[in-house]
């Protein structure tokens, strides 16, 4: 609580603290004693009255009635001292034992001429030399050292800014010399130390007053510290939106070369493609729904968040005003491109929701020798495509894609222990469609051969499909049945083909497999 | 930061200012009546005075020399404005120094050229 006077200035009415109203005051008294020999003195104290009382009402609004010693203090740093008053007017009379009697070249940041806060344009003017060549040095400490960045922030923090006229002028100093330059620096030194001695021997109100500026040397620095912490806080956040433009970039790119087949596909390995988009929808979705109205939906749903990602980025860096209504208006398409995602999803589950499966047993003409042995067709046309096409993975199908856009499909080969002593082999070939009537057409539409001849098994390297004929999961197991105890052997070629048949022969060089009690094994005679 | 308002005779560029403030002045309100703030922003921009507190005695003194006359205007934001005007002598005033100073300006461009020439 504070008492308050009520006072007229220059005709305005004020509310002043107490504390104010003497600090006012003695301002006052002190600019009549200064005055009183010149002509007119009057005239000047009613125009500066006057001049005050303006300033005090700008300052004045609903909230702010009461006038301050803060006010006062400002007041005063506008108005001047007399002394100040008496040197800009007439130097003759200057009156040097009201100063320090500190040089006038100070060290002050300039804000006239700054890129982050003015420290090296600072140093520039104090050293006269160009802000350029400063910043340079600064720049280089930052990237060779990394310490500039620290030193900057640090003389941030302690160097006051210049901001009043007083201020830039004394922040120009001599023409440097080596003896100016020692003398300065001593003077800077010993005059940081006697400031900080001060704070530490009084109380920080009557520095306040005796200051009678626009703040003690601790406000100074807060204020400055406040300042770096903002300008880093700035950096944080430009720093994240460049990451946000890359990241949102980076993936748009990526995903819109991966939807719109632009690489053609993605090669995970030596041996496997993993199919570009159109091609694999073109598959998976052919016959019954354009590519295009996929690939449509796949950029609302995934593209537009990651547009955002890129906008915000981009706001973040450049601190452009938001584009009213753009985030809502990219929600609600990107809501419609949900839900069109899920109806598609949806439709495509019915393109496969029935299945059909065939049975077909083949017979062996020697079902009870030792050795079965398994080998590729010697004349089937898939062979020339056994070594020198990539296969394309379609989930954990092994596929290879003709030049004429046949789709040949790798057939399994799966091993059981057969119920009694003789190798049994059945041809299991599955299909889906839409209906029972569809699957059981793709099943027929399925090109697959095996012979037997001897103990001798051989197959079709590849399920083949006619040209225009579309996949919906055809496939086809080959089951083998071994009698404990007894052997298959796989010919070279088929090895070659590395069909897709289960552990151990996937990961064994070997050839030769026996059935034991332990299920199929390497043969241990080999 | 107020503890720096000791300006020494070595700080020149300060008092070439000085010198110029009154014609600076004169010539303000020989454009155009004004009032104390106006002619303060328009020193204050061009970076000739430090203080307000300066201006004040210069006007009077001024008003004394009879180069200037004042009058009173309503304001709608406040109390009446004393607003300056100038006076015949105060036009022919302004006139000679103008002229003084564009001669100064010579002269002494003539010499700083000059030497700057020679030290080439």
């Amino acid at each position: 609580m504070k008492k308050t006077l009520t006072i007229n200035l220059g005709g305005i009415i004020f509310h002043i603290d107490e504390d104010a109203y003497f600090l006012l005051n003695q301002y006052l008294e002190n600019l009549k004693k200064h005055f009183s020999q010149q002509e007119g003195s009057l005239d000047i104290l009613n125009d500066i009255e006057s001049r005050i009382a303006e300033i005090l009402n700008e300052k004045k609004s609903e909230t702010k009635q009461v006038i301050t010693t803060e006010d006062v203090d400002e007041v005063i740093a506008i108005m001047g001292q007399p002394v100040e008053i008496d040197q800009d007017d007439n130097p003759k009379t200057k009156n040097n034992a009201a100063g320090n009697g500190k040089g006038d070249k100070r060290f002050f940041r300039n804000p006239d001429d700054k890129v982050v806060a003015g420290v090296c344009s600072g140093i520039a003017s104090y050293l006269h030399l160009d802000p350029v060549w400063v910043r340079i040095v600064f720049l280089v400490f930052s990237l060779v050292v990394g310490s500039g960045i620290l030193l900057y922030l640090l003389l941030w923090v302690i160097i006051p800014e210049a901001q009043t006229t007083s201020d830039k002028l004394e922040m120009r100093g001599e023409k440097i010399n080596i003896r100016n330059i020692e003398k300065s620096i001593r003077e800077e030194v010993s005059e940081l130390r006697s400031r900080v001695g001060n704070m530490a021997s009084e109380s920080a109100a009557t520095i306040k007053r005796a200051s009678a500026g626009s703040g003690s040397f601790f406000e100074m620095i807060g204020k400055n510290i406040i300042e770096v912490l903002r300008f880093l806080g700035k950096c944080l956040i430009i720093l994240a939106g460049i990451v946000l433009i890359l990241l949102g970039l980076g993936l748009l790119i990526a995903f819109a070369a991966y939807t719109f087949g632009w690489t053609g596909g993605i090669y995970s390995d030596n041996d496997f493609t993993v199919l570009s988009f159109p091609k694999l929808a073109n598959l998976l979705v052919g016959c019954n729904l354009p590519v295009v109205y996929l690939q449509m939906i796949l950029l609302l749903v995934i593209g537009i968040p990651l547009l955002m990602l890129f906008y915000n980025g981009l706001r973040m860096v450049f601190n452009f005003d938001r584009i009213r209504h753009l985030g809502l208006t990219m929600f609600n398409i990107w809501v419609v491109g949900l839900f069109l995602l899920t109806w598609s999803g949806m439709k495509i589950y019915n393109l496969y929701k029935f299945d059909e499966k065939k049975q077909i047993d083949i017979a062996l003409e020697n079902p009870a020798c030792d050795t079965l042995n398994v080998a590729l067709m010697a004349d089937d046309p898939g062979l020339k495509y056994l070594r020198n096409e990539k296969y394309v993975l379609i989930g954990d199908l092994k596929t290879i894609i003709t030049e004429k856009k046949e789709l040949y499909v790798i057939p399994k080969i799966r091993i059981e222990e057969s119920d009694d002593s003789l190798f049994s082999i059945s041809q299991v070939i599955m299909a889906h469609g839409k209906s029972r009537y569809e699957a059981h057409q793709h099943l027929a539409s399925i090109r697959f051969q095996s012979a037997t001849a001897g103990s001798t098994l051989r197959i079709s390297p590849f399920v083949r499909l006619p040209k225009e004929e579309c996949w919906r999961g055809q496939i086809v197991d080959i089951v083998i049945r071994v009698p404990k105890g007894k052997f298959i052997h796989f010919d070279e070629n088929l090895r070659d083909l590395k069909p897709c048949w289960y552990y151990p022969m996937s990961s064994s060089d070997n050839s030769t497999f026996q059935m034991t009690d332990n299920g199929i094994e390497v043969d241990p005679d080999l | 930061m107020y503890y720096i308002c000791s300006m020494n005779t070595e700080n020149q560029n300060a008092q070439m200012r000085k010198g110029v403030i009154e014609l600076c002045i004169l010539a303000i309100i020989a454009q155009q009546d004004a009032y104390a703030s106006d002619i303060i922003i328009k020193l204050k921009e061009a970076r000739l005075i430090v203080v307000e507190g300066t201006l004040y005695p210069l006007l009077t003194r001024l008003k004394n020399d009879s180069l200037t006359v004042y009058r009173w205007e309503e304001s709608k934001s406040g109390p009446p404005r004393k607003y300056h005007q100038i006076t015949e002598s105060g036009r022919k005033a302004l006139a000679e120094l103008k002229a003084d100073w564009h001669e100064l300006i010579t002269s002494v461009d003539k010499i700083i050229g000059d030497t700057t020439n020679n030290s080439k």
